[in-house]
């Protein structure tokens, strides 16, 4: 199976685990008008432009969030799954609707990221684990409670082995039980 | 090249652990007020 398959596998698994939490939320991979949308969008703060060659990749991994009754990206994620060392290298992940606290994805979108890597390198079997780059300092407590760790001081990158986000979801599961 | 490693959980028991986490993984104790931002930012446009 190529990463293509892997990538809708984990989009239809990750919808049917936004069913399981009753999250009136849609996802699916970004698609070109998706990715221009982004680069214009004037809510992004992050480079999607400067990534764009990344989303041509073959092996790109990539995924958009919208409520179910709009058509309008609330939030994205883009990486690249390296089959060569089996990690994944997340490097956007962008909610458009931080200010809006109402909104379902508010608070959500890096868990659902977590939880869509974690799927995904299940589906690998040599995969190792997953990486993601220049997460904002103030998410660096909420990674570490998936197994992310960071990679230097200043926190330019974190990164959780595949074990280590597998006894993340176990701990959780067994603290919440 | 592929490895394959038998002590790993099969991804439909990923799958399954996953699920039974869902509730809790998008309650409010997992719900983050942090900026929801990683990566790297876009070039700031300077105005003289």
């Amino acid at each position: 199976m190529n990463i293509r398959d892997d990538l809708q596998e984990t989009v239809s698994f990750l919808q049917t685990f936004l069913e399981q939490a009753e999250l009136d939320i849609n996802v699916q991979s970004l698609s070109d008008d998706d990715f221009e949308a982004l680069v214009q969008d004037e809510r992004t703060v992050l480079n999607w432009l400067s990534k764009y060659q990344y989303y041509l990749h073959k092996d790109s991994f990539h995924l958009g969030f919208r409520l179910v009754s709009t058509s309008r990206i609330d939030g994205a994620m883009l990486g690249i799954y390296a089959c060569s060392d089996g990690k994944l290298h997340i490097f956007l992940i962008e909610s458009l609707i931080r200010e809006n606290r109402a909104h379902p994805l508010n608070g959500r979108l890096t868990t659902l990221v977590v939880i869509a890597a974690t799927y995904f390198l299940s589906l690998r079997e040599e995969s190792m684990g997953a990486y993601v780059v220049e997460p904002h300092p103030d998410l660096v407590p909420h990674y570490e409670r998936f197994g992310f760790e960071s990679v230097s001081e200043n926190h330019e990158a974190m990164y959780a082995s595949y074990e280590a986000l597998l006894e993340a979801q176990q701990r959780i599961l067994a603290d919440f039980a | 090249m592929t490895k394959t490693n038998p002590k790993r959980l099969s991804a439909q028991a990923i799958r399954k652990l996953l699920l039974k986490n869902a509730k809790t993984l998008m309650s409010d104790q997992y719900r983050t007020s942090a900026p929801e931002l990683s990566g790297e930012k876009k070039k700031q446009v300077a105005h003289s």
